[in-house]
């Protein structure tokens, strides 16, 4: 197997044992940006000398026995909205922000576990979209085939990791930001409980329903990324103080007689055959190493994305308010609509739906998971679309087509419980698919564990895309 | 016609200073706020018995409440 190929925990493995050194892995990771870049534009910027200066610094400490933790010199790269002092985070807009004056506790914490920076990550402009459009930027493209989308808004992460340009990355979950960049690009894809992992640093989209998120190529890779990142961060008020489980632990125990709930409505209406041949197989596996299959009635399934969209679209007005006012020209005209749709809110509605949510949320576990464990369900219930099915002025069917992209993700930002992508095959436009797992809140070790079991079963995750052409690349 | 006309987006709009809102625009602000207002109305009927209790900010506390044992 090549060094880009290894999932990040194989790769801190070898580094740890000093089998390779960070520098080789590093320049490796380099090499491919090179060759990548140009036809999938993943990377805002690519800090190379600093990267490499690091390395040297990891090698230099493990020669001297020290080693920082899980991630000791292993490259990574984010979406380009976690703040690090000195640095201006573009958010994916053309705004220009001015540089930060503190370090998101996410990177902070990921420096502390040897973590080394690649670049930023492209995104969609201030994470407010679905598709991975970004006028400023430029557009990210699926390395799976660059006329398709990357999905959104952490576009950069999804194309970054499943090129093997790095080993992980963090982006932001509001309404399927995650777990779809993930999902069309043959990644896994977190969104932990909210309160699981700080947003201390990390760009306010929608202050309550913002989740930061992990795109990773093994459920491994996933729980070590979750293990050195999870936990109170007093300055985020909204972080949980409930312990933090051994998530690589947890990844050892056997699905044999979990319950594993498959929707009786909603979820799987609406699904093209191609993902639903793709789920059954899935469910074929996880039968066949022990779980129970069985029939649940989600409540509330049809409210969920819009009760999500009542408190995102009145959240982002608060935020951009004021830049709108002063500066909307410098928003692409679809993003500016999405930032502005909040002004039409009602405070009381808005309230309502805060209000709402602890009630629903009971309703929904008291429901779903007295009867299952967890859900399996699509992520993603359309084969990933183009660029131009997606873009701005494009056909009728593209309202239409974007509903669908978060049709089965947005409802639990709104009920703030983790959900997993997993990849779980191809549809029949050669570009990947996945089944998405549910869980009862801070129930993240049981999905990476069912996601580990089906990975052992399968090797969609060992599968790569491949750069077609040297047109492709100079496009 | 929208239960929320371009009309009234645009007046609320520019009570917020939002001078760049126009007609076009009013009228995709009304169709994605319409859907929203309508969900959180329709959900009102099922948990409204709940709600007089519930803090805005209940719902970190509710997701501790509801984990399940620690792996």
């Amino acid at each position: 197997m090549m060094l880009p190929d290894w999932t990040l925990t194989e790769a801190a493995a070898a580094i740890a044992a000093r089998h390779v050194s960070s520098r080789e892995v590093v320049e490796g990771c380099l090499a491919r940006v090179s060759q990548w870049q140009p036809a999938v534009n993943a990377f805002v910027t690519v800090m190379a000398e600093q990267a490499l200066a690091t390395a040297d610094h990891a090698d230099a400490e493990l020669a001297t026995g020290r080693s920082r933790g899980l991630l000791h010199g292993v490259p990574l790269a984010h979406k380009d909205m976690f703040h690090r002092a000195g640095r201006a985070a573009t958010m994916g807009s053309r705004a220009a922000p001015p540089p930060s004056d503190a370090t998101s506790t996410v990177l902070a914490r990921l420096d502390a576990a040897g973590a080394i920076e690649l670049g930023t990550l492209n995104m969609c402009e201030f994470a407010l979209g679905p598709t991975g459009h970004n006028a400023f930027l430029g557009d990210c493209r699926n390395p799976w085939n660059t006329d398709h989308i990357a999905c959104g808004s952490s576009s950069g992460g999804g194309a970054a990791v499943a090129a093997r340009l790095v080993f992980g990355s963090f982006g932001s979950d509001t309404g399927g930001s995650v777990r779809l960049p993930a999902s069309v690009t043959g990644l896994y894809g977190l969104k932990p409980t909210n309160g699981r992992v700080t947003r201390t640093g990390m760009m306010p989209l929608s202050h309550s329903v913002d989740a930061p998120g992990i795109l990773a190529r093994s459920a491994g890779d996933i729980a070590a990324l979750l293990q050195v990142t999870a936990g109170h961060d007093p300055t985020d008020a909204r972080t949980s103080r409930l312990p933090v489980p051994d998530y690589m632990r947890a990844l050892e125990s056997s699905i044999a007689g979990l319950r594993v709930g498959i929707p009786d409505n909603y979820f799987l209406e609406r699904v093209a055959p191609d993902v639903e041949r793709a789920l059954e197989d899935s469910r074929r596996v996880l039968a066949s190493l022990g779980a129970q299959l069985v029939g649940v009635r989600v409540p509330y399934a049809e409210h969920l994305t819009e009760l999500s969209r009542a408190l995102v679209y009145a959240e982002a007005a608060g935020v951009h308010g004021p830049w709108l006012r002063d500066r909307a020209a410098d928003y692409a005209p679809q993003v500016r609509v999405r930032a502005a749709t909040g002004l039409a809110i009602p405070a009381p509605v808005y309230l309502q739906a805060q209000q709402l949510r602890p009630v629903l949320l009971e309703g929904f576990v008291r429901e779903v998971f007295g009867a299952c464990d967890v859900l399996h369900l699509p992520t993603l219930g359309i084969p990933v679309p183009t660029l131009a099915e997606t873009d701005v002025g494009g056909a009728a069917a593209m309202w239409e087509k974007i509903a669908l992209l978060v049709r089965c993700t947005a409802g639990f930002n709104y009920l703030g419980l983790p959900a997993l992508s997993v990849p779980c095959g191809f549809t029949e436009n050669g570009l990947p698919t996945s089944f998405q797992l549910v869980g009862r809140p801070f129930s993240e070790a049981t999905l990476l564990r069912v996601a580990q079991a089906h990975e052992s079963a399968t090797d969609w995750h060992r599968r790569s895309p491949v750069l077609r052409n040297a047109q492709e690349s100079a496009r | 016609m929208s239960k929320l006309d371009a009309t009234t987006v645009l007046q609320l709009a520019r009570l917020q200073q939002q001078e760049w809102v126009d007609e076009a625009i009013a009228q995709r602000i009304a169709a994605g706020a319409v859907a929203a207002v309508e969900a959180v109305t329709a959900s009102l009927h099922e948990a409204a018995p709940g709600l007089l209790t519930r803090d805005p900010a209940d719902l970190l506390p509710a997701l501790e409440a509801l984990a399940g044992e620690q792996e």
